[in-house]
């Protein structure tokens, strides 16, 4: 078992590192003024200096001189030596260069700047975020916890809901109400997040005027005491956690359902059964822990969705959770923020899918990890 | 099914046992031999929402592939006519202020930029003014003109300084049209019929998700299926590519990759064939696990045994033994795939990275809705739209759940 954690601990890292290349290819192909703009009024009154200003380009190679040596001379042949500064982006003296030399310095750059960006993430530092003008690191621990308790809330509502729902659909197989469960949870996978969550503005927040359109508690209003504006948050948070739940329920449902049927099949069952056990003491005690187990292991599954927060919701209320925070920084090209958010879901997906796969061993006693 | 296939080879060395084939004839005679495929297909018409599915996607391709041809409106066509009152409001600036010199000219186009954004004009009077350097300018607007020079800072930052001969008949098309008989569902904001444009955006999702999905099969298959017919270090480099592929996110990746893209100035019209690589790219990871895991299975079956011992080639392995039983399996998963990726794809119109307007798609038009006017006042324009793809989705999802029932051979029913 401890042989098998550590197998699986080294093949996370490995996978990370993987992951986190790809990303830092993919950010670096981003589109990078915006730094110029964001910096331009501090740099103007002085709050930082150029030196400042390169060494964060630096980092995410938006502005990187190259040293390079020129070969020979295209013409006569003859050795030409020398030290040539490029700028990587503009291709400012980059004349002297061919496509290939081109390649390898372009490469060179990528993997000095990933290099630097590695040594700073192992250090727990993901730089500074331009929008948020905090560290990354900061802005990510700060907002997560709004977007947690947002799909906490969501995540028990959803299990409370659907697992009774998915146990009467599997015990009245092919019934009405099963085909009913049935339409009802695939309408919830098929709905599009931003869909449902539109039309829930539209019909409770403006046309009927229950709930308060967007955002996370009543700027406009002071107020009195914690609880107070405790109400008002959870006023706020209606709309967002009930689209939530419609748009998880339905797979949690087939799910229970599927696992279900799977145990009712299971000769156990029969033996209980044919022992003369009532139909609730079969269903309940026989068949229903052991459809939990699978469900067990699923929750660990839905950690990065927790934490990461719901980005399209978030999006849609504009909830200053973690999800919102991301996609804002993602359209202004806040490259920092992009690539630790990033990394931070990456590493909650392999925590999860690593998590998920141990508990399955600790439930169930009739698996057995080997290798 | 699988048995045909290995005694395939000794039936055509021609030992066929006489009394086998006679007992077969009488056999026959008193039970129906159903094929193992007509089996699935019985068991799948039989299932009601399948069949539902079925015909919902029948009515759905038919109504984005046919019916455009029926509309008198075009994708992008916009309506020119005025409903009720007519009203010209030819807005046109005249000379306003003696040019400066150092001032960068730029010679505006008629959208690129709205001469009366940051402007505050009142529209029947024709008089306005705007703000330059703390000096509040003033202008008159007087019809019959039809050309505007714009004039931009040091930063770039354009700034109305001079405008002359500008015209932009702003209220003569049917913008945000009544639903009537000439536009079922009304037009939107710039005029366009919105039944038409929905007809065209279900072009886009099911086109774009039938080519992703191939393309992801095919990616997935290869991959997988040699990670689970070579195992070793081929299955160990596959999959743990693979693995990184599960963890990258995906929302953010496409967000990132479309701003990528509109660095690289794409055509918009090209943009989508862009968007179907990515797709893919990120997508074939989830196939290549169902057929590693499925051929791994497969592989230690009995009937494999037996094709090694007949050694037959290894192609002839993988493509006649090997595929055909990974096909159910497969079906299944590109089927509820599809569901997935016209979700994905609408997400992304809605953000505004995937299908830009002018083009249809409907998540490009439920956008609409981010106006708090539009998602109050105008649910013609975004909820037919988001009906649409939730009853494609849905479709899928039927027809998807449909086909596995019917390829489980434990299925009751």
């Amino acid at each position: 078992m401890v042989k098998y954690i550590i197998k699986r601990l080294l093949l996370s890292l490995l996978i990370l590192f993987g992951v986190s290349l790809l990303i830092y290819v993919l950010v670096r192909l981003m589109p990078m003024d915006y730094v110029d703009k964001q910096f331009q009024a501090q740099l103007a009154q002085g709050t930082i200096t150029q030196a400042d200003l390169d060494a964060i380009k630096d980092l995410y190679g938006l502005r990187i001189r190259y040293e390079v040596y020129c070969g020979a001379v295209p013409d006569d042949g003859t050795l030409f030596y020398g030290i040539f500064k490029w700028d990587y982006n503009t291709e400012i003296g980059a004349d002297c260069l061919n496509g290939g030399q081109k390649a390898l310095c372009a490469l060179a750059s990528y993997a000095e700047g990933y290099g630097r960006w590695l040594g700073n993430a192992v250090q727990g530092d993901l730089g500074q975020s331009f929008k948020y003008a905090d560290s990354v690191v900061n802005v990510i621990s700060s907002s997560m916890w709004i977007s947690f308790a947002i799909s906490l809330i969501g995540t028990l509502l959803q299990f409370v809901i659907a697992i009774p729902l998915g146990v009467q659909a599997a015990t009245h197989q092919y019934g009405a109400f099963d085909y009913t469960v049935t339409v009802i949870a695939m309408m919830g996978i098929s709905l599009p997040t931003f869909f449902l969550g539109v039309l829930m503005l539209g019909v409770f927040s403006l046309n009927l005027g229950w709930f308060p359109y967007q955002g996370l508690e009543d700027a406009t209003r002071i107020f009195d005491n914690g609880f107070e504006r405790f109400l008002d948050m959870a006023h706020h948070l209606v709309l967002p956690i009930v689209t939530l739940v419609i748009l998880s329920i339905g797979g949690l449902m087939r799910y229970t359902r599927t696992n279900m049927l799977e145990v009712l099949n299971a000769d156990y069952i029969r033996t209980a059964r044919a022992k003369g056990c009532s139909e609730r003491t079969v269903i309940y005690r026989h068949a229903f822990r052991n459809t939990l187990i699978p469900v067990v292991t699923m929750i660990a599954g839905l950690i990065p969705g927790m934490f990461g927060g719901a980005m399209i919701t978030e999006q849609v209320f504009s909830l200053p959770g973690i999800g919102n925070k991301a996609y804002q920084a993602l359209t202004v090209g806040d490259v920092p923020f992009v690539m630790g958010y990033n990394m931070f879901i990456a590493i909650l997906t392999v925590i999860g899918t690593l998590l998920s796969d141990l508990m399955y061993a600790v439930v169930d006693p009739r698996v057995k990890i080997t290798k | 099914m699988e048995e045909n296939k290995i005694l395939t080879p000794e039936m055509e060395e021609g030992e066929v046992n006489n009394e086998v084939v006679e007992e077969e004839e009488s056999l026959s005679d008193r039970v129906k031999v159903v094929s193992p495929g007509r089996l699935v297909a019985k068991r799948f018409f039989r299932s009601r929402l399948s069949m539902i599915g079925l015909i919902t996607l029948i009515v759905l391709f038919a109504f984005s592939f046919i019916g455009p041809i029926f509309s008198p409106w075009e994708e992008t066509e916009v309506d020119y006519s005025i409903p009720e009152k007519k009203r010209e409001n030819y807005l046109t600036t005249n000379y306003v202020e003696q040019l400066d010199p150092n001032d960068l000219f730029v010679n505006g186009d008629l959208f690129a930029c709205n001469p009366l954004s940051g402007v505050d004009y009142d529209e029947d009077t024709g008089i306005g003014n705007y703000y330059r350097d703390g000096k509040q300018i003033w202008f008159k607007v007087e019809p019959g003109a039809n050309k505007a020079v714009f004039v931009s800072d040091e930063n770039g930052n354009k700034i109305m300084h001079y405008v002359i001969e500008y015209s932009w008949d702003r209220k003569t098309f049917n913008q945000l049209g009544k639903v009537e008989a000439k536009h079922w569902l009304g037009t939107d904001e710039y005029g366009m019929d919105v039944f038409t444009r929905l007809m065209y955006g279900g072009r886009i999702s099911l086109t774009l998700g039938f080519v992703v999905i191939i393309l992801e099969t095919i990616f997935g298959v290869i991959l997988g299926g040699l990670a689970g017919y070579f195992g070793k270090w081929v299955d160990q480099v596959i999959m743990r590519i693979v693995d990184i592929f599960n963890c990258v996110p995906q929302f953010p990746i496409l967000l990132i990759l479309s701003a990528v893209l509109d660095s690289m100035d794409i055509e918009a019209n090209m943009k989508i064939y862009y968007l179907m690589g990515i797709m893919t790219i990120l997508g074939w990871a989830g196939i290549a696990r169902v057929v590693r895991g499925q051929i791994l299975f497969l592989r230690e079956q009995e009937y494999m045994v037996a094709a090694e011992a007949l050694g037959l080639s290894v192609p002839r392995k993988i493509f006649r033994h090997l595929l055909p039983n990974v096909l159910p399996q497969l079906i299944v998963q590109m089927t509820l795939g599809l569901g997935g990726l016209i979700l994905t794809e609408s997400t992304l119109s809605y953000l505004g990275i995937g299908i830009p307007i002018p083009g249809a798609a409907w998540g490009t038009m439920i956008s609409a809705a981010q106006k708090p006017e539009i998602l109050q006042g105008y649910p013609n324009l975004w909820v037919p739209a988001g009906i649409l793809i939730v009853l494609a989705v849905l479709a899928f999802n039927f027809v998807g759940d449909g086909l596995r029932d019917a390829f489980d051979p434990k299925a009751s029913r």
